[in-house]
C-alpha cells in the first residue's frame, strides 16, 4: 500500500426500514424448555449455560430510528485526527471494549486464532515510537493514546483443516505425502488450500473493523481507535522486522508462541477525541447498541425454504417478506466504505476491485446458477470422499468420510439475496495493495455490510418478531470450491461472472428477510448431549485471549484471586433469552465482576 | 417445627438451674483433638425434660491470620477490600464449636451432625487486621421428626462491641423408623424465574473439600475423599456447607451490604464433589435472595436471604 495515500471519505449509511409482514404472518422462535421426558434438540431452550464469555445467549432488541441513525454512523467511522487528554480507563470499560472486539468478533466455530495484549499510556508511547519508525504505515501514528491493543493472530486451524490434510493425495503416494503435508503444516504453517490462509486474514480484517466500533461504544463515544495493519504484512513486515520484534518483546510473545505461528496482526491505538470527532448519543442508547451487537449472529435458516423437517412449525411456514433493494444498496455502501477505509483506494475504484456475483433465485437464471453451484460443490464433496486414503479412514471408523459428507450442510445457499464475493489478486497487487491487506479489507467489508442488515433488521422491531432481516457469511462453499481448484483442476466460482479477470472467491453472503431467529446450534454455541443439554459456549472468556500489561507484568484479563469472568457485557440492558413465560436459562445472565475491581483504573 | 412427635424449642437460658460450663482459651483449640474425642467418646443422649448444659467456649483475643484469610478469599471468591468476608468469623469460631460439640458434658455425639441452617448478622464491617474476641455457646434445642436440632450461637467482639453474631442450627439425626415412603415433591419448572439479578455457573473441583478443610480446620472425612466419605454413608465426598454459603455471598458481591445486614441460609442438599452448580440471585422488596442449584435446577442445595438490619 502506498504510505502517502489517505482513505477517501466514506459515504454515510442511511437507515432503511424493513416493513414487517402482516401480523398474521409474523412468527417468533419462542423456544421452550423441553419437558422431563422430551428429547432436547437445538430448538429447545438449553438447561444451563456455563461460560466465561461476555456474550451469553441474547435476543435482539428494538432500536428506534434515531438510535439506528446513530448506529449507522458506526458504519463509516473515520480515523481519529488526534488524541486529547482524558480520564484513566476503568477496568469495566476495557472489558466492554474487548467484549465487542476480540471476544465476540465474528469467528468460525472453533478457531480461537486471536489474542490481544492491552497496554497502558506509557507502553503506548513505546509502541507509537516504534510505529513512527516503521515503513508502510497507512495512517498517522498518534501520540497521547490512552491504551494500545496489540493483536496477535495464528494460522487458521480447526478440525476441518485437520481433515484437509487427507485430501488431494494419490492412492499409494498418500502414505508419504499425507505425513509430509502434516509436517509442513505444523512446522512451516503451510495451508492445504489457499483460502484457508485467507480465512486467517479475513478474520483479522473483521476484528480490525469491530475494534473501531468497540472503542466508540464502550466509551459512549468519548474514545476512538486508530488501527494500523499495513506495517505488519508482506514486504513492509520484512522491512519492519526489528521494530516488530521489539513490540513482540514488549507484549511477551515467546519463542514457543512464534513456533505455533503467532504473529502481530495489527496494533490499535485508542484515545480520547474532541467533541467534534465524537458521535453523540445518550449513554442508554450506546448500551442498547452494544447489547444488540452481542445478540447478532449468523442466520442460516430461511423459514419455509431450508428448515429441517423436524424443526417446529414456525420454521416451516414460508414468510411473505423480501429484502428491500435499498437495504442491499446500503449494505453495499457499507462494504465499499470498509474496503476504502482499510485499503485507501478511491471509492469508485473499490467497486471494480470488489468482485460480487449475485446468484439468488430473484436474478435472471438465478435458479439455474444456484443449481450449478450446488452440483459443483457436490461433485467436489464426492471426489473428496472417494479420495480419502483408506489407511487413514478405516481405522477411524470412516470418521473422515463422514465428516467430509457432513460438510455439505455448510453450503446452505438460502436467502433472498445471495452474493459470492472475491478479489483478483493480480489487480489488487497492481493497485499497490498487499494481498493479505486486501483480503483483510474484504473481510471487513463483508462484516460491515452484514452489520447493516442486522441493524436494519431491528429498527422499529415489533414485539412479536425476533428480527426483520438477518445475514449469514459463509466460507464453506468457497473452501469447497478451492479444494476443487487446488486438487481437481476446477475453476473458481466467480470465473463465469468475471471472464476477463482472475478471481479468487472469498466469501458468500446470504441475506434473509424473516421474523424467526435461528435456533441455537449456530456456529458459536452448541448443545452438549453429554452434559444433558447444557449450552456449550465455544467463545473465549477474557482470560483466554486478552492479557493486560501493567508495569512489567502481563496478566490474563479477569482472572484474579481464583476468580474468572462470569459477567455478560452490557448485561444492564437485560436482553437475555427467556421462554415465553419469561423463565431464563440458568447461568445465562451471568454475574458482574466484583464492584471494587470493575472500577479500578487499569493503568 | 412443631410436627407430630416433636417438642418445642427448649432454650438453655430459660433454665437458670442449668449449670454453666465456661472454657476460656488463649489460642484456638486443636481441631484434631476434637476429632479424636468425637470418634471415641460415648454420649448418653439427651434426657427428656432436661435442657442442654450451657457450655460456653471463649477466645478473648484472636490475632488476625492474613495468610489463611488470603487462602479463604481465593477459595470462596471474596475480594480483598481490607475487610473480613462476612462468613469468615464463622470459620474463626469453628474450633470453639468443635470444643463445645465434643465436650464431655455435651450430651449428643458429634459424628454425623448435619448443618441445617446458618444465620449471620454483621453490625459493622470488620477490618481484616483487627484483633477479635470470640464466644460461642449452646443456646437451646428442639426435637423434630428427624432428630434433635440445636443451636450454637457465636458473638464476635471488636473491643467492647459485638460486631458479628452467628446462629448455627445443627441436626443430630436419630435412626429413622419410618417405613412409609415420603412423596417426592414435584420438580420445579425448568429455567429460572424473572427478577434474577445474577445467575452464575460455578464449577466446584474435586479437591475443594480438602482445600477448604485445610483453611477452615474442618477436616471431617466426609469432605476429603470419596473413599473416606463412603465410610460415613455418602456416595461421594461433599463440600462444606459454609463454603457453599460463602461462595454464593461472594458472588452477590455489592448486592450484599457490609454493615447492618443479616444473612440466613438453609442448607437443603449436599454438594457432591466435583460439581457444576448455578448460583442465582434475585431481588424483591424485602431484600436479596439467593439459591444454589444443580445446573438443571432440579436439586436445590441451599437457599438464603440477605436483609438489611439485625434480626
Amino acid at each position: 500500500m502506498n504510505a502517502s495515500r489517505r482513505p477517501s471519505a466514506q459515504k454515510p449509511v442511511e437507515v432503511v426500514r424493513i416493513p414487517p409482514p402482516p401480523a398474521e404472518q409474523r412468527a417468533q422462535r419462542n423456544a421452550v424448555f423441553a419437558g422431563e421426558s422430551e428429547r432436547r434438540t437445538r430448538y429447545s431452550m438449553p438447561v444451563a449455560l456455563d461460560s466465561h464469555s461476555p456474550v451469553g445467549y441474547r435476543h435482539r432488541i428494538r432500536l428506534s430510528e434515531a438510535e439506528a441513525r446513530a448506529a449507522t454512523a458506526l458504519l463509516s467511522i473515520e480515523r481519529p485526527h488526534r488524541f486529547i487528554d482524558g480520564p484513566a480507563i476503568e477496568e469495566q470499560e476495557l472489558f466492554d471494549e474487548c467484549s465487542l472486539g476480540v471476544l465476540s468478533s465474528r469467528q468460525s466455530t472453533n478457531y480461537m486464532g486471536h489474542r490481544q495484549v492491552s497496554l497502558g499510556p506509557e507502553d503506548s508511547m513505546l509502541v507509537a515510537d516504534r510505529l513512527k519508525r516503521m515503513s508502510g504505515v497507512e495512517a498517522d501514528v498518534l501520540g497521547n493514546a490512552a491504551s494500545t491493543h496489540v493483536v496477535l493472530s495464528k494460522p487458521y486451524r480447526t478440525p476441518f483443516t485437520m481433515l484437509l490434510t487427507f485430501i488431494g493425495h494419490k492412492p499409494w503416494k498418500s502414505l508419504g505425502t499425507v505425513p509430509a503435508r502434516a509436517w509442513d503444516k505444523k512446522v512451516n504453517h503451510a495451508d492445504d488450500i489457499p483460502t484457508i490462509g485467507y480465512l486467517q486474514q479475513l478474520h483479522i480484517g473483521i476484528l480490525a473493523d469491530a475494534m473501531e466500533r468497540a472503542a466508540v461504544i464502550a466509551s459512549s463515544g468519548a474514545r476512538k481507535a486508530n488501527v494500523l495493519q499495513a506495517p505488519f504484512v508482506g514486504a513492509a513486515a520484512e522491512a519492519n522486522a526489528e521494530h516488530i520484534r521489539a513490540i513482540e518483546d514488549l507484549v511477551g510473545l515467546s519463542a514457543a508462541d512464534r513456533r505455533k505461528g503467532w504473529r502481530i496482526a495489527f496494533v490499535g491505538q485508542t484515545g480520547y477525541v474532541g467533541e467534534h470527532e465524537q458521535i453523540q448519543l445518550s449513554p442508554e442508547s450506546w448500551r442498547r447498541i452494544g447489547a444488540n451487537l452481542l445478540a447478532f449472529r449468523s442466520e442460516r435458516i430461511q423459514p419455509g425454504v431450508n428448515a429441517e423437517a423436524k424443526a417446529p412449525p414456525q420454521y416451516q411456514q414460508r414468510q411473505d417478506m423480501d429484502v428491500p433493494d435499498e437495504l442491499t444498496v446500503m449494505a453495499g455502501r457499507a462494504a465499499y466504505n470498509a474496503f476504502v477505509h482499510w485499503t485507501g483506494v478511491d471509492r469508485e475504484r473499490s467497486k471494480d476491485l470488489l468482485l460480487l456475483e449475485r446468484v439468488d433465485v430473484l436474478t435472471p437464471n438465478g435458479r439455474e446458477r444456484l443449481r450449478q453451484i450446488r452440483e459443483h460443490l457436490g461433485e467436489v464433496t464426492e471426489r473428496v470422499i472417494t479420495g480419502i486414503p483408506l489407511w487413514a479412514d478405516l481405522p477411524t471408523g470412516r470418521a473422515l468420510t463422514r465428516n467430509a459428507a457432513r460438510g455439505k450442510k455448510a453450503f446452505a445457499l438460502a436467502g433472498q439475496r445471495i452474493y459470492i464475493g472475491g478479489l483478483d489478486r493480480g489487480e489488487i497487487e497492481r493497485e499497490g495493495i498487499d494481498w493479505s491487506l486486501g483480503v483483510r479489507a474484504f473481510g471487513a467489508a463483508a462484516a460491515r455490510s452484514a452489520l447493516v442488515a442486522e441493524l436494519m433488521g431491528v429498527v422499529d422491531l415489533p414485539e412479536d418478531c425476533d428480527l426483520l432481516a438477518g445475514i449469514c457469511l459463509m466460507a464453506g462453499p468457497v473452501n469447497q470450491n478451492d479444494i476443487g481448484k487446488a486438487f481437481y483442476g476446477m475453476k473458481d466460482m466467480l470465473c463465469d461472472a468475471f471472464p476477463d479477470r482472475d478471481p479468487t472467491s472469498l466469501l458468500v453472503w446470504t441475506l434473509k428477510a424473516k421474523t424467526v431467529a435461528d435456533p441455537i446450534g449456530n456456529e458459536e454455541q452448541l448443545l452438549n448431549a453429554k452434559r444433558k443439554g447444557a449450552l456449550v459456549d465455544l467463545r473465549p472468556g477474557p482470560h483466554d485471549v486478552v492479557a493486560v500489561k501493567q508495569g512489567d507484568a502481563i496478566a490474563p484479563m479477569r482472572h484474579r484471586e481464583g476468580r474468572r469472568n462470569a459477567e455478560r457485557a452490557f448485561a444492564d440492558v437485560g436482553n437475555f433469552v427467556t421462554d415465553p413465560d419469561g423463565r431464563g436459562i440458568p447461568g445465562n445472565r451471568g454475574s458482574s465482576w466484583p464492584e471494587a475491581w470493575r472500577h479500578e483504573r487499569v493503568w | 417445627m412443631n410436627e407430630s412427635g416433636s417438642g418445642g424449642y427448649v432454650a438453655v437460658d430459660a433454665h437458670p438451674e442449668v449449670h454453666s460450663i465456661r472454657e476460656v482459651y488463649t489460642a484456638p483449640p486443636s481441631m484434631m483433638a476434637a476429632y479424636r474425642r468425637a470418634l471415641f467418646a460415648r454420649k448418653p443422649g439427651l434426657i427428656p425434660g432436661v435442657p442442654m448444659p450451657r457450655i460456653v467456649a471463649a477466645l478473648p483475643r484472636l490475632d488476625p491470620d492474613l495468610d489463611a484469610l488470603r487462602t479463604y478469599r481465593r477459595l470462596t471468591g471474596f475480594t480483598d477490600d481490607g475487610m473480613l468476608p462476612i462468613t469468615w468469623p464463622q470459620v474463626l469460631a469453628g474450633s470453639l464449636h468443635a470444643e463445645i460439640l465434643t465436650h464431655p458434658r455435651f450430651p449428643l455425639g458429634a459424628m454425623g451432625l448435619v448443618h441445617m441452617h446458618q444465620s449471620i448478622t454483621q453490625h459493622a464491617p470488620i477490618p481484616e487486621d483487627a484483633a477479635l474476641g470470640l464466644e460461642a455457646w449452646v443456646a437451646g434445642h428442639e426435637k423434630t421428626r428427624r432428630g434433635i436440632e440445636f443451636e450454637l450461637r457465636t458473638d464476635v467482639r471488636r473491643g467492647e462491641y459485638v460486631v458479628w453474631q452467628g446462629t448455627t442450627r445443627i441436626l443430630w439425626r436419630r435412626a429413622s423408623k419410618s417405613s412409609g415412603k415420603r412423596s417426592k415433591p414435584a420438580p420445579p419448572p425448568p429455567g429460572e424465574p424473572a427478577g434474577v439479578i445474577r445467575s452464575a455457573a460455578i464449577r466446584v473441583p474435586e479437591n475443594m473439600g480438602r482445600r477448604y478443610g485445610r483453611v477452615s480446620g474442618d477436616l471431617n472425612p466426609i469432605h476429603l475423599t470419596a473413599v473416606s466419605a463412603r465410610l460415613f454413608g455418602f456416595r461421594r465426598h461433599i463440600v462444606h456447607g459454609m463454603w457453599s454459603m460463602a461462595r454464593c455471598i461472594a458472588e452477590l458481591d455489592d448486592d450484599v451490604p457490609t454493615d447492618g445486614v443479616t444473612i440466613t441460609t438453609d442448607f437443603k442438599r449436599p454438594v457432591f464433589l466435583p460439581s457444576r452448580l448455578v448460583c442465582v440471585g434475585t431481588r424483591d422488596e424485602e431484600g436479596v435472595g439467593f439459591v444454589l442449584t444443580s445446573p438443571n435446577g432440579r436439586t436445590t442445595h441451599l437457599e438464603g436471604r440477605v436483609t438489611l438490619g439485625a434480626r
